[in-house]
This record gives C-alpha cells, sequence and structure tokens, in this order.
C-alpha cells in the first residue's frame, strides 16, 4: 500500500515539476507582436513539378465526382500534382487537422467549415486569397467574382480578407408529400401560420405533420432570423440566446412540437428516414439530402422541396464547407491549391460537381451551362436550393460559437421534453452559453 | 550482496526493456503531457506558449453540472455492468469447460460480438430497440406488455449501455476465464471428487481461490474499462449523448471537450480527475485481491 | 442418474438461450446483407429478403480497394501481435519471477497508464510520430501498439500460477532464466498466450481511428476504413455495411476456430505436473 501511495506521489511531483519548472513566463503580447508579419510575395507562375494535398471528407459519389475533377485539372495542369486524401468523416477530417496544426504537418488545402476554419484564421495559419484573386494573370475577374452568390463567398471572409472558397453547399428545405398535400387540399406553406395549420391537419394516423432534425441547435438560425434575430452577433461576440426574436423562433417550434403536429427525428436519426417512408407529411433538411430520399423512398412516393416558409422575413439557412488553403505550404504549393480552388469553382466545374452529388453549383451562371440545364430539367427538385441566393445566409462563425449552440441545443431539448419553460431555457443558455464562449478564448 | 542486488536490477530492466521504450513513448509521455495541460490557464495550444498556470481549470470542472452529470451517469454504468459481466461470463466459462457436447460451437458462437465491428453492431442494435417496430418490443408484446420506448426514455440509456456492453464482451471475458480456468490442475478436481465435495463445495474451496488471479484481472480491467465507457454511447446514439444528456459518461465529457469544443486544459482537468478516481478503485481492488491471492 | 439429467438438460438450455441471444442480431446482419436497398428500413421489419442481393457483397468488394486494405490489415495485424506477445512475455516474466527494486512502483504506474481514456492521447502521439518521421509509414501504425499494459497484467497472472518449486528446481540445475522462461514458463502458458494472440488480433484488425489518423495515402489503409465508405451525414447504405462487415469478421472467426483448441490446453493436459 505504501508504496502504491509512493507510486500516485510520484506521477504528482512529476506533473508538478514539469508544470512549476523552467518556463519563463511569456507575455500575450509578445508573441502576437512576432506573428503579424507581413505575408511573403505569392507565386504566380509553377515551372517545377508541385504537389497539392487536399484533405477531405467526400464519400461515395460524391468522392467519385471529386476524382473525376481532380483528373481534368492534372490533365490541364500537369506540372500540378493534386494528392486527394479522403480523411474519414467530418469528425476524423478536424480532429486530424488539428493534430497536423499541433505537428506543423498541415496540407496545403482541405475542406472545412467556416466555425471551425475561425480557430485556425485566428492562429495565422490560412492563406490570405486576395493576392491570388487580385492578380490579373491568375486571378477573378470582377464579373467573375460577381458571379459567385454573395453568402458563399462572405462564408470566407474574416476581416475584409478571402480565407475560403466555397466548396459542397445546400440549403435547408422543407420537403413535402405532394400526395397528401393533394388528398387534403392544401398549398405548400409560405408563412408560420400556414405552416402550424398544415402540419396539424396533415397529422393523421401513424403519419406526423412535420419532422425537424434531432439537434436543432445551429439549425434553428433560420427561425430566429426569420423573426428578425440571430443567434449571436460576430462583431461582438455576443450572445443573443435571450431576446424576443429567438423566443418567438423557440416558441413557434415548440407549440408545433407540444400540439404533436411536429416531432424530432429521434430514433430515425435524420429526419428525411420517416419522410421517405411515408410517415411524415413533412420534414425539415437539407438539399444534401435529395439523392437519399430518392433512394429511400417507398414506392410510389410523390415528394419534393420547397424553401422554409418565412415569418417577418423569408430568410433561408445554406450550410456546407468551404476549401481553405494553409500558408505553411511552399509559395508554388499554395499556388497550386489556389488554382485547383479556383477550377473547382469555375461555372462548368461546379456545375459537374453540383450535378453528380446532392450539392448546390456555388456559382449562379452554372445553371446556364447545357449540362446542368439538362439535369435540372430531368431533376426539377435540384432548382429549388438556386432560388433563395439573395435571401440566404449561412451560419455563424465565432470562436467557441459551437460550444455555446451546443448548449442552447441541450436547452431546447428540455423544451422540447416539457421539461423547461422557454424563458427559463433561454436565460439559462445564454448564461451557460456566454461562459463557455469566455472559456474558448483561453486556448 | 550489493553487487548482486544491482545485477538483479540490470537483468529484469533488459526483459522490461522493450515494453518499456514504447510504454515511455506513447503512453506515459503524452500522459504527462497532457496532464500538464490541466495546470494551462491562458495558452497557446498550438505552439505551447503558456501565458498563465493555475487550478481554475479544477475549479471550472469541479464546479460544471454536466461533470457531475457525466459523472453520475459513469458510477450508475460501472456498477452494473462489472458485476453482471463478471457473473455472467464466469458461469458461461464453467459451463463451457465442463464435459458438454458442441462446445467449440458454443464458443464460437459467444464470441462473435466481440469480433464484429461495434459500428455495425450498434446499427442493429438501434433496430432491434426501435421504439415502434424493434424486435424488442414485438418480443414483450407476446407477453402481453405495452411498447417501450428504449432509445428516446432516459431512465432506459444506462440500462441498455450495460446490456450492450455485457453482450458485446461476454465473448471476451468467456476466453479468458478459459484460459484460467485451464491452469488449473486437475488433481485437485480428482482428490476433491475422491473426498465426495459436491459441485458448490469444488467451486467454492478450488475453482474460486485458484482461478483467483484470473478473477483479479479480469476485475480490475473491467472496472478500468467500465470507468472508460465513451465507444458504446457514440455509436448507439448516432454520436449524441442520449436522449436529455443520459448517456454523457465521464469519456463523453472529455471527448466533447476536446475534439469538439476545443477546450483542451478543461479535457486535460476531467482525464486527470478521471484517473485518480480510477486509480482509488484500482489501489483498493489490488489490496483485496491480494489479500485473496495467498500461495 | 435423473440428477445427472436434469444438470446436463439445465445446462443445454442456458447455453442454447445464451446462443440465441447471441445469434438474433447476427441473423438479422446477414438477412439485412443480403437485401436490396429498398427492404433495409421497411418497418415492419423482414427476416427474409425477397431477393437474395449476393451483389451486396460485390458492391462492397468494390466500393474500396479491398485487396489492398486486406493485405495491410494482415500485415499490420501480424506484426502488432507478434510485437506485443514478445514484449509482454518479457516484461511479465521480471514482474512473475525476478525480484528487483521499485517492482511493485513499476507496475503500479503502468496500470496508471490504463486508467487514462485513449481519446486525449491521440494528439501527442501524433505530434511525437512526426517528429520521428514516422506518420505515413507502417512504423507508424505498428510500434507504438507492440507494447500493452494488459497484456502484460494478463501474463503476468498466469506466470504467477505457475508452482514456484519449477523455477526454484529449474535454477539448482543451473537453468539460466533465459532458457527457463522459454522451454518452461511459455509452452506452459500457451493457453493464456494463444488467448492473447486472439484479442490483440481482434483488437488490431478491427481499429478505424489510429489508421485513419497516421496515414495520409491510400496504400497504407486498413480495412475498416472501408467500412466508412458506406455512409455519410444524411444516411447510411445499411446492406453493404452489413455486407463488408460479414466480410471483415470472415478471416478472424476462421482464425478462432482454428485456435481454439489451443487455448484449452492447458497444464492439466500438457502431461507436465508442478
Amino acid at each position: 500500500m505504501k508504496q502504491k501511495l509512493l507510486a500516485l506521489l510520484l506521477m504528482v511531483v512529476m506533473i508538478f515539476g514539469l508544470v512549476g519548472c523552467n518556463q519563463k513566463p511569456v507575455t500575450k503580447e509578445e508573441t502576437e507582436e512576432t506573428k503579424g508579419k507581413e505575408l511573403a510575395e505569392i507565386a504566380t507562375e509553377i515551372t517545377e513539378p508541385t504537389e497539392v494535398n487536399f484533405w477531405h471528407s467526400m464519400q461515395g459519389d460524391n468522392e467519385e465526382a471529386l476524382i473525376a475533377l481532380a483528373d481534368k485539372f492534372m490533365t490541364e495542369n500537369p506540372k500540378i500534382k493534386i494528392n486527394l486524401v479522403f480523411q474519414g468523416g467530418y469528425r476524423e477530417l478536424f480532429e486530424k487537422l488539428m493534430a497536423s496544426a499541433k505537428a506543423n504537418q498541415l496540407p496545403t488545402m482541405t475542406q472545412i467549415y467556416s466555425n471551425r476554419l475561425s480557430w485556425y484564421v485566428s492562429k495565422d495559419l490560412v492563406e490570405n486569397l486576395n493576392p491570388y484573386i487580385e492578380n490579373e494573370a491568375i486571378g477573378l475577374t470582377d464579373e467573375e467574382i460577381a458571379d459567385y452568390p454573395a453568402l458563399f463567398l462572405d462564408d470566407g471572409i474574416w476581416d475584409g480578407k478571402q480565407y475560403a472558397m466555397p466548396f459542397n453547399k445546400s440549403q435547408m428545405v422543407l420537403y413535402y408529400n405532394v400526395d397528401m398535400f393533394k388528398k387534403a387540399g392544401l398549398e405548400v406553406p409560405k408563412t408560420w401560420e400556414e405552416w402550424k395549420s398544415t402540419a396539424a391537419a396533415l397529422t393523421k394516423g401513424d403519419v406526423i405533420g412535420l419532422v425537424f432534425a434531432n439537434n436543432l441547435s445551429t439549425d434553428i438560425a433560420p427561425w430566429v432570423k426569420q423573426s428578425g434575430g440571430a443567434t449571436m452577433s460576430e462583431k461582438d461576440n455576443v450572445l443573443l440566446f435571450d431576446t424576443p426574436e429567438m423566443k418567438e423562433a423557440v416558441g413557434f417550434l415548440n407549440s408545433l412540437i407540444q400540439d404533436g403536429s411536429a416531432r424530432l427525428a429521434g430514433e430515425d436519426k435524420n429526419p428525411n428516414v420517416p419522410f421517405s417512408q411515408g410517415k411524415a407529411a413533412m420534414c425539415v433538411a437539407s438539399t444534401s439530402a435529395i439523392s437519399r430520399i430518392e433512394k429511400d423512398a417507398v414506392e410510389g412516393l410523390n415528394w419534393f422541396a420547397a424553401p422554409l416558409p418565412g415569418n417577418k422575413t423569408n430568410d433561408q439557412l445554406y450550410y456546407g464547407t468551404n476549401i481553405a488553403v494553409f500558408n505553411t505550404g511552399t509559395p508554388e504549393e499554395k499556388l497550386g491549391a489556389w488554382l485547383f480552388s479556383k477550377f473547382l469553382t469555375s461555372p462548368e466545374n461546379t456545375a459537374y460537381f453540383a450535378e453528380n452529388t446532392g450539392y448546390v453549383p456555388v456559382r449562379k451562371s452554372a445553371k446556364e451551362t447545357e449540362d446542368y440545364k439538362k439535369h435540372l430539367e430531368e431533376n426539377p427538385v435540384k432548382a429549388v436550393a438556386l432560388e433563395s441566393f439573395d435571401i440566404g445566409f449561412q451560419g455563424t462563425r465565432n470562436i467557441g460559437g459551437i460550444n455555446a449552440l451546443d448548449i442552447l441545443g441541450e436547452e431546447l431539448d428540455l423544451v422540447f421534453a416539457n421539461e423547461k419553460s422557454v424563458d427559463e431555457a433561454l436565460k439559462d443558455a445564454q448564461e451557460r452559453g456566454t461562459r463557455a464562449l469566455e472559456e474558448a478564448k483561453k486556448n | 550482496m550489493k553487487k548482486l542486488s544491482k545485477n538483479k536490477e540490470l537483468k529484469a530492466f533488459f526483459y522490461l526493456l522493450p515494453a518499456l521504450l514504447i510504454i515511455v513513448t506513447f503512453k506515459i509521455y503524452p500522459i504527462i503531457k497532457s496532464f500538464t495541460m490541466a495546470f494551462y490557464t491562458d495558452f497557446d495550444y498550438l505552439s505551447g506558449t503558456v501565458y498563465e498556470r493555475g487550478l481554475s481549470n479544477f475549479q471550472y470542472v469541479l464546479t460544471d453540472s454536466d461533470f457531475y452529470l457525466a459523472l453520475k451517469n459513469t458510477f450508475f454504468f460501472v456498477l452494473g455492468v462489472v458485476p453482471l459481466s463478471i457473473i455472467i461470463s464466469l458461469g458461461f466459462a464453467l459451463l463451457l469447460n465442463s464435459n458438454i457436447k458442441c462446445k467449440n460451437f458454443f464458443r464460437s458462437i459467444y464470441f462473435l460480438p466481440f469480433i464484429t465491428s461495434t459500428v455495425a453492431l450498434s446499427t442493429i442494435w438501434r433496430w432491434i430497440f426501435n421504439g415502434e417496430y424493434g424486435l424488442a418490443n414485438y418480443l414483450i408484446g407476446l407477453f402481453g406488455i405495452d411498447k417501450i420506448n428504449w432509445l428516446t426514455n432516459p431512465n432506459l440509456t444506462i440500462p441498455i449501455l450495460v446490456l450492450f456492453t455485457v453482450w458485446k464482451y461476454m465473448g471476451y471475458k468467456i476466453i479468458i476465464f478459459l484460459a484460467g480456468l485451464q491452469n488449473i490442475d486437475e488433481k485437485y478436481y480428482l482428490s476433491a471428487k475422491i473426498d465426495g465435495a459436491n459441485k458448490w463445495e469444488i467451486f467454492k474451496n478450488i475453482t474460486f481461490p485458484l482461478l483467483s488471479p484470473t478473477l483479479s484481472f479480469i476485475s480490475i480491467t473491467s472496472i478500468i474499462d467500465a470507468f472508460k465507457i465513451f465507444d458504446q454511447v457514440f455509436v448507439l446514439y448516432s454520436g449524441s449523448t442520449g436522449p436529455l444528456k443520459s448517456g454523457l459518461t465521464i469519456v463523453y465529457y472529455i471527448f466533447n471537450k476536446f475534439y469538439r469544443h476545443w477546450q483542451f486544459s478543461i479535457a486535460a482537468t476531467a482525464a486527470f480527475i478521471l484517473f485518480i478516481i480510477i486509480l482509488i478503485f484500482t489501489v483498493i481492488q489490488l489490496k483485496i485481491s491480494k489479500r485473496k491471492t495467498n500461495y | 442418474m435423473m440428477k445427472r439429467i436434469i444438470s446436463k438438460f439445465t445446462t443445454y438450455t442456458i447455453l442454447i438461450i445464451g446462443a440465441l441471444f447471441i445469434l438474433v442480431p447476427f441473423i438479422w446482419m446477414l438477412s439485412t446483407s443480403l437485401k436490396p436497398y429498398n427492404e433495409v428500413l421497411i418497418m415492419p421489419p423482414k427476416f427474409i429478403p425477397s431477393k437474395f442481393m449476393w451483389e451486396n457483397y460485390r458492391i462492397a468488394l468494390e466500393a474500396a480497394p479491398f485487396k489492398r486494405y486486406f493485405l495491410n490489415s494482415l500485415f499490420v495485424t501480424t506484426m502488432i501481435t507478434m510485437g506485443e506477445i514478445l514484449t509482454a512475455i518479457l516484461a511479465a516474466f521480471a514482474f512473475s519471477n525476478l525480484n528487483f527494486k521499485g517492482k511493485d512502483i513499476l507496475f503500479t504506474v503502468l496500470m496508471g497508464t490504463m486508467m487514462v481514456p485513449s481519446e486525449v492521447l491521440t494528439i501527442p502521439n501524433f505530434v511525437t510520430l512526426s517528429k520521428l518521421k514516422w506518420i505515413d509509414t507502417y512504423k507508424a501504425l505498428i510500434i507504438p501498439w507492440c507494447a500493452s499494459i494488459y497484456s502484460i497484467f494478463l501474463l503476468k497472472q498466469h506466470f504467477q500460477s505457475i508452482p514456484k518449486e519449477l523455477y526454484y528446481a529449474s535454477k539448482v540445475d543451473g537453468c539460466k532464466d533465459f532458457k527457463f522462461l522459454w522451454t518452461m514458463i511459455v509452452p506452459l502458458s500457451k493457453p493464456a498466450i494463444v488467448t492473447l494472440t486472439l484479442l490483440k488480433v481482434i483488437g488490431s484488425w478491427n481499429s478505424f481511428m489510429w489508421p485513419l489518423i497516421v496515414t495520409n495515402s491510400d496504400k497504407l489503409r486498413t480495412l475498416p476504413v472501408a467500412l466508412s465508405a458506406f455512409s455519410n451525414e444524411v444516411g447510411t447504405d445499411y446492406n453493404i455495411l452489413m455486407a463488408a462487415t460479414n466480410l471483415i469478421i470472415i478471416p478472424i472467426m476462421i482464425l478462432y476456430i482454428f485456435l481454439q483448441k489451443h487455448i484449452i490446453v492447458g497444464i492439466s493436459k500438457s502431461g507436465i505436473k508442478g
């Protein structure tokens, strides 16, 4: 026993020893000064064979489309070799990026969400793409820039600098069962009130009116925005959970759930699952679920999609990752990565990607290309997500925002389970979320 | 005498060297690394620069209601899974060690869940426990019991996790017990039989004491593993902590803090506290098993 | 006599109930792997597919470079298992038969490493491996797993149950420790060592996260990585996933059936008595 205590003591001493000694104190200011050094000149020409490592999470059809595009790029640019590296799902990809950042082994470029990228931007690890965009030889013209839907470019801008280009985007839409609507003589709802009465009218027997995704933390954004609010302010880095707009949004969703005319996906995992089984008249899900619904649908399921019904405004939520280039590569590698980003987002290539996956093209003119036009004629549901670019917005990107939204999600679960009132839950969410946001600044 | 003892240490050192080299590099060093982080209160994770040290992370974790919830859930899980899995696997190991037909067939079956990837198993379990059409509800329906919402009722989360874990790791424990039972010399059984001992007496006086090294191995590692439960929750509840956080365990808390929320020092602190808790349990257990193993 | 029959009967009943409890989910798994996609989610579920889709197995095999992954898994698993058994035998011997200063402390410290969740260690280990320039090599897949305190602990417990008189007798005969370990202890602990081999093989055969984290090129990846190809955020191809899972289980099952007779040959039957 004594020896065991000794062993324990030994370990504790070792730990404290490491904490305590010979590390001279550093102040934050000191290190930040050296960090802010300006970027080196960019390369504008590839003369030597260059390798670009691109980490991604694209599987199945998505991966195939990406591989085809990379092959096409390499034929056009024989000096650049694109190594596509599949790094598992998003969870594994972000875990690996973190490890690589720590080991100073970041890839040339990666697929990443903006709410994750913001931290890397704050650590000065991401390449500012403006010098490339503005360069005459390799950049984009003003017309081309205007061809990107503004909301997608904005998602990659921090402090006026373009740090990421849009990649796989989709919209949160309302899927509805056409036959059920026809039979009940109902129109697709355009407003919250219509939506509520429709959901109630279509809830019959073992069919529920409406199904939402399980975690309504980040997904609450469109309803708050449509009520004139937001979940948080990026500029001031404060949470807006305990606001009248938020209460209106949560109150609306909660009333649907308490009425029994809506439910969360629950053990079905994704809202599109009960919908494609004909067990729900409507569901709210991403347009990237289109091909899944096509596959899952029970025979004879007649369905379509529409933008989310509006309240005070008609704002629509888009989500999805961007591609970013890390500044740790050589000038040539970074140039190669930029050229590939530009290539992937060109109208015909983004159209090709959208055609073969469930995502939205990230260029407005993509729908003018012959192939995509034809594709839209064959798959009219895919056109839905192209209509709302002007009223679209993307999620918040505050560092620690995910942490705060997770807390909001927990509190909302309590509301939906009838364990807490809306007011109380939002007050607690605000308080706990603010603490989490503070905590996230510490590293 | 002194030289002799030095030799002894040197010799032991050579036997231990290969294992130690790897364990020190890939276990002890990173453990110390992450434990030191528990004391960083303001730092740059990537560069490793520390601006401030202190104990405020401990204050954070120890006042975090989520941590206590995780602690509570984990304790209930440990309390359920450890005795149940040991009793069941020991029982089956004894049956399989007796003189029966089709031994190999049964042994192979019990081993199946252990060799199958948890992801695939969890999918099947989700179907079985589906509230509306699952097999579990169909079976209890035969006895006239109402449908149960197995996976969405917060009170059932820990019992389901216990059941799943016992089921999955039964085969693993059975073969360790079988290997242990094989080490018991048959002559003890023979002489006991000659003395006319009954089955219970044989188990109590021969099998149980002679199996105690295996038993203490199983119980110590089971407790440690049970405290570290994470994978089962993660896959069974599709990457969430179950209904109303009823499946939030300590390692899940650590995982969320580290990989989802990037609160590295908080995660390190929680891992450190978990370490201390398990250590206390293990030391107590080692003490008990030392007292029992006396030959 | 009657009593014996009853006891036999109870034994079999319990064993069969236990087996059913285990098997039902697996039958479901097998049936799912043979279903056409649109029958997978159908409620109420069907046990027997309307059409047997052997094609699912072909799709699973084609979805990933299965052959390459299989060979990698085979190589990595073999190396890890051999390495770990070797280091464990040596270390367990030191802990069970040698007396040296600080033995208990060292053992406790090593036990301590089991108490830290591996989730916390991934990133520091990645940093170490990249400093060693081992990322994206077989070394990174193999070497960190070539020693485990679990195995040392398990073997130590078994070595301790071998009568000490044997050891002292060999000492008197002038037998060196090293020779004694390999000619007496190892053969006598065959059940434990075979058990350990099996457990280790399964562990490394199924490991997913680590190979993904420490490798970048497809040519180094292992079988479980293939499983992740069948699901994404919006859904899973359950039938293909189950087919692929079954394909991955088969080699282990064969190994198990082959090895299990060795687990059951122990001291009691090997004729060497203490």
